[in-house]
């Protein structure tokens, strides 16, 4: 039994389209030097053009072995992503400017990747037995036993979705440009987790208006949409 | 950075100076324990709404064996709307699953965007009462086969429960006890504590309940479709109550009257009774309801489990906080 194929279609458009319009922010952030989470960006480009092919096999423009590997990498850099927030903010990096893409939206990116991973390594056993096809399926055999993890992979998913509508509407270009500042203040009113140290000195002399993020808003629809279409995946392969 | 944005990060910054209105309409705050429980609760609707597009619910067999399963045993006036909706929906089983689908989603993302809250509660109420009646065939309260263990009296009430007592509204005075007391205040919201699991206290005693091998069958016949794992924990689970279904149902009943009651009683045993009743629902999603049978690629829903702990969390009662005038007294005039 296989879903309408005009339901993989609808959320196979919405990811190309989520994947051109990061695209799109890579090249403009760049010809207008405006800041962006370029990470995030890559991200959300590589999981929407994989997605895409996964929901529409003619949209798959590389093997599976090649997506493994993919965010295999990916994984890995949100890893260390989280590892350098957990040390510390470091100037360089600018992420620590952003309070709404700090540690958690590290975490959910690294949970997206490795949920992508598990989508391949849990789907290629059955693309091979089905000719290779990448068609979504419940899974089967071993991969059964582990359902309870692409169950944990939907609940971040849809958390940190329903987390991102909530928090959307109060995002403006001019709450992006407010956010430059917006560590410090959460520090001093205990809001994320930081320590006395993370309210830097830095942070406080930050009292010039920088160019505003790009559209952070649609940076949140292009999220929310990844979550939900990766989670509608997942609850397939249950 | 201007000292106007700055206040507008965490509302009221004391030293800086006013704020546009513009910028305190935007500033994001982390939400309070009331937005949160509601995040919560559009985050399940979300995960219904993706559920309802399992490849299953767009074949004729989703209203015709499914819903049409629901009139059995319903009196003639609740079982025939329910004859005729799975007739409706067997044979538009493709458009009416993608509108039930897309209703859920809309509104879980109702719930979550704030200028339309109270619209997706609202709406939740409505969808929870028509669910409960087509989709679940009043939960089998009627027709004597409710079973707290597998989800009764349905777990979509507990949506339309929640929807109630999460309502953004406070007409429960300054000081409550606690986050679902909010809205309706804690005389109603203690009510429908008390009715909701006093009514599971009041099932699990009811018809082949009560039978020595009544649940040993109820989770017995669960584990069909699971994997492995899961039928491990049916299977140890059924033996462990075999032929003493009476006692361990006595028991149950017993223990959910303790928490029906423990509404009324001071903070502390009142906690310790919302902390059974989270237990209890854990149990409910693990033994009974097999984590609402998501493995089966046939779960509608969650099922009450889940649902039973957000509302437990919902009546947890906060240590009272002192009086900001108390908390921020001077130095100077304290020993006065």
């Amino acid at each position: 039994m296989s879903n309408p194929q005009w339901l993989n279609d609808i959320f196979a458009a919405v990811m190309a389209a989520a994947a051109l319009y990061s695209a799109g922010r890579l090249v403009a952030a760049r010809i207008w030097s405006r800041p962006i989470h370029r990470d995030v960006d890559v991200a959300h480009v590589l999981m929407g053009t994989a997605m895409a092919g996964m929901l529409v096999s003619d949209l798959n423009p590389f093997p599976t072995g090649v997506w493994e590997v993919v965010f295999s990498l990916l994984a890995t850099w949100f890893i260390w992503r989280c590892y350098q927030f957990l040390r510390g903010p470091n100037p360089s990096i600018g992420y620590h400017q952003h309070v709404h893409h700090r540690l958690s939206r590290r975490l959910i990116h690294l949970v997206m990747s490795l949920a992508m991973l598990y989508m391949y390594l849990a789907a290629a056993p059955a693309a091979v037995a089905s000719g290779g096809s990448m068609a979504m399926g419940a899974a089967t055999g071993a991969t059964a036993n582990f359902v309870l993890l692409p169950l944990l992979f939907i609940a971040a998913l849809f958390v940190s979705g329903i987390w991102e509508v909530d928090r959307i509407g109060h995002l403006s270009l001019a709450n992006a440009t407010r956010d430059h500042a917006a560590p410090a203040f959460a520090s001093m009113s205990g809001l994320p987790r930081t320590t006395a140290g993370n309210v830097a000195a830095s942070d406080l002399r930050v009292t010039q208006e920088g160019p505003p993020w790009i559209a952070p808003r649609l940076e949140g629809t292009a999220h929310i949409a990844m979550c939900v279409t990766m989670g509608y995946m997942l609850v397939l392969m249950l | 950075m201007t000292s106007q944005t700055l206040s507008g990060a965490l509302g009221t910054l004391p030293g800086l100076s006013s704020t546009s209105d513009a910028t305190k309409r935007q500033a994001w705050a982390r939400p309070d324990g009331r937005r949160t429980l509601q995040l919560a609760l559009a985050t399940l609707w979300l995960l219904d709404g993706v559920l309802q597009l399992q490849s299953f619910f767009f074949t004729k067999s989703f209203g015709l064996q499914m819903i049409s399963g629901m009139s059995l045993g319903n009196p003639s006036v609740v079982a025939r709307p329910i004859a005729w909706s799975a007739t409706t929906i067997g044979h538009h089983a493709v458009f009416t699953d993608a509108c039930f689908a897309l209703a859920q989603i809309t509104i879980a993302v109702a719930i979550a965007w704030g200028p339309t809250v109270k619209i997706g509660l609202g709406a939740s109420v409505a969808w929870a009462v028509g669910v409960w009646w087509i989709g679940e065939g009043l939960g089998g309260v009627l027709n004597g086969t409710a079973n707290p263990l597998n989800g009764a009296p349905g777990a979509v009430m507990i949506y339309a429960l929640l929807a109630v007592l999460l309502w953004p509204t406070d007409r429960g005075g300054a000081h409550v006890p606690y986050i679902a007391a909010r809205a309706v205040g804690a005389p109603v919201a203690n009510a429908l504590w008390f009715v909701l699991w006093g009514s599971l206290s009041y099932f699990a005693l009811i018809g082949a309940n009560r039978s020595s091998d009544g649940l040993h069958h109820l989770i017995s016949a669960e584990a069909a479709g699971e994997p492995g794992w899961v039928i491990w924990i049916d299977r140890h689970a059924a033996s462990l109550v075999d032929h003493n279904g009476l006692a361990v149902m006595v028991t149950l009943s017993v223990l959910l009257g303790i928490v029906a009651i423990g509404t009324y009683l001071p903070r502390a045993p009142a906690n310790a009774t919302v902390a059974m009743a989270a237990v209890i629902g854990l149990t409910f999603w693990v033994v009974g309801e097999n984590f609402g049978a998501l493995f089966t690629n046939g779960a509608t829903d969650v099922n009450s489990g889940p649902l039973l702990i957000l509302l437990a969390v919902s009546y947890w009662r906060l240590r009272p906080r002192l009086e900001p005038a108390t908390a921020e007294m001077p130095l100077g005039l304290e020993g006065a």
